[in-house]
């Protein structure tokens, strides 16, 4: 009998877990870090990396920046050409602007071949004044810290980097370090889940390394949003981090056979 | 497609089997009782406190990495308590199995049971040995699988529970991690046809009957109250 109630009192706190877990509030990213940035410095006042994750991912497939029109408008200088309250309106729902009968949205839908644009409704307001800012700033036309080569690294940044890879220093939009997966020269502080990232600067190289960064590895919190990952100085810091290991590793290899080579002679 | 039916149909179909294989038993067993079938569980599955302390260790561990992601991914911030945390798990881990061989040893001499509970039971040890050695042999090869656990395995459990399974969480992972998972599905299945089934349904009966203690008293309670304040009399006097 001892053991049914043991059973019991097991199987009673384990449905007690599971309901405080299921009835847990979904916690959400505290939305004032999100549309401020530490990246600032970099590019100007108001450049905001998360407001350029989202223009990449859902503007320039039917719009660009100062190249002409594509599938919609040119949105170069679109923050002069149109009013800041019509536009946050119109990209929420341009579909219910268009119905409105409003003159200017209805002259673009006959003008662009009756090509509605989508109606982003998820988007917030200070999410779609991010963007617009972002856009009035030149926001596309200038480079993102992330960019930068690596090589330009200051040893700050190489430090920086090492700090945000192996989780001593938090990243900025709570995703989880690199160390969790990978690691670098063998090391046993880093997990083995994911490949070694020892040479990843070399297979890469930098640019495609600086794209690959932008993608989250996991999906890892329900209902996220993962349109950022990475801030632009996080993801130049680590580039820089791998840079670094890449050419250690490369020295320590070049030693190495110049050793063996004179240990044969 | 197979990985799909794996994580994200398999887990509600044995939950399915689950519920409906104990309503069976409990039809099955409702005369003769379950007494005896748990006294052979506990000779079966609960011999050897290696085994029991390993694996309630084990599930413990387990617990606390997909109900507090966050506070195991804190933990593991500092490099000290990770290897703490990995060590004593995959201690846990080699003691299970040291467990598991004592009790397949017994289970071999000990027979006794209709054929098609001795196969469960037989199908039972061995999706424990799959979960154990899968366990041990992730954890050797993908390191520090209590932070990764956190971030992969936390949200697909939690995505099950809501009733929307991310089976893409598992599809990415090494065949070691998808193994270990589907072990432990594949034992849920399992489990009502084994001599653990009248376990849970004992444990169940034990767990009604103590709600229905309580509840029970309160009945006799409220039907004294009324028989006390009766307001028949009042109505409906009696004749002399």
């Amino acid at each position: 009998m001892k053991i049914h109630v043991l059973l019991g009192a097991w199987a009673a706190c384990t449905a007690v877990l599971i309901l405080t877990f299921l009835l847990r509030p979904v916690e959400a990213r505290p939305p004032a870090s999100r549309g401020e940035d530490t990246d600032a410095g970099a590019a100007g006042p108001k450049f905001s990396a998360e407001a350029a994750a989202i223009f990449g991912k859902r503007c320039t497939a039917c719009h660009t920046y100062g190249r002409g029109i594509k599938v919609g408008p040119d949105l170069k200088g679109v923050t002069e050409r149109r009013k800041r309250d019509w536009l946050v309106r119109f990209i929420h729902g341009s579909s219910i602007v268009i119905k409105s009968g409003d003159p200017t949205a209805t002259a673009l839908f006959a003008e662009f071949k009756q090509q509605r644009m989508p109606d982003w409704i998820d988007l917030s307001d200070p999410q779609i004044n991010n963007i617009l800012d972002y856009i009035a700033i030149g926001g596309p036309d200038i480079k993102p810290q992330d960019e930068h080569d690596a090589a330009s690294a200051a040893p700050a940044d190489i430090e920086r980097g090492r700090q945000l890879f192996y989780g001593l220093t938090a990243l900025r939009y709570g995703s989880q370090a690199c160390a969790t997966c990978h690691t670098v020269q063998g090391g046993m502080r880093g997990g083995s889940l994911g490949p070694d990232l020892t040479q990843v600067y070399f297979r890469y190289q930098d640019k495609a390394l600086t794209y690959f960064l932008r993608q989250p590895c996991f999906q890892w919190q329900m209902g996220e949003s993962t349109d950022v990952y990475l801030t632009p100085k996080e993801s130049f810091a680590i580039k820089s981090f791998l840079r670094n290991v890449a050419l250690q590793n490369r020295a320590a290899l070049s030693l190495f056979e110049k050793t063996r080579g004179g240990g044969s002679q | 497609m197979k990985n799909n039916f794996l994580f994200g149909i398999l887990p509600y179909l044995s939950l399915g089997l689950l519920a409906v294989g104990i309503l069976a038993r409990y039809l099955l067993l409702k005369k003769q009782g379950v007494a005896a079938d748990v006294s052979q569980a506990r000779s079966v599955f609960a011999s050897g406190r290696l085994w029991q302390g390993s694996v309630l260790l084990l599930v413990a561990a387990h617990l606390v990495v997909v109900l507090a992601p966050r506070g195991v991914l804190l933990w593991n911030a500092s490099t000290a308590r990770l290897y703490l945390l990995e060590s004593v798990a995959f201690a846990a881990g080699l003691a299970a199995l040291a467990g598991w061989l004592a009790l397949l040893w017994r289970s071999l001499r000990q027979r006794g049971g209709s054929l098609l509970t001795e196969l469960s039971d037989t199908v039972m040890l061995a999706l424990l040995f799959v979960g154990i050695t899968s366990g041990l042999l992730l954890a050797a090869f993908y390191r520090w699988g209590s932070s990764w656990g956190a971030m992969v395995l936390a949200p697909y459990l939690a995505s099950l529970l809501h009733g929307k399974a991310e089976a893409g969480l598992m599809i990415q992972m090494p065949f070691l991690v998808r193994l270990h998972v589907f072990s432990m599905f594949a034992a849920i299945a399992v489990t009502p046809a084994t001599r653990l089934g009248s376990v849970i349904l004992a444990a169940l009966q034990a767990i009604l009957g103590a709600l229905a203690k309580p509840l029970a008293a309160a009945g006799r309670a409220a039907a004294a109250w009324a028989r006390k304040h009766n307001p028949a009399p009042l109505f409906w006097p009696e004749e002399d």
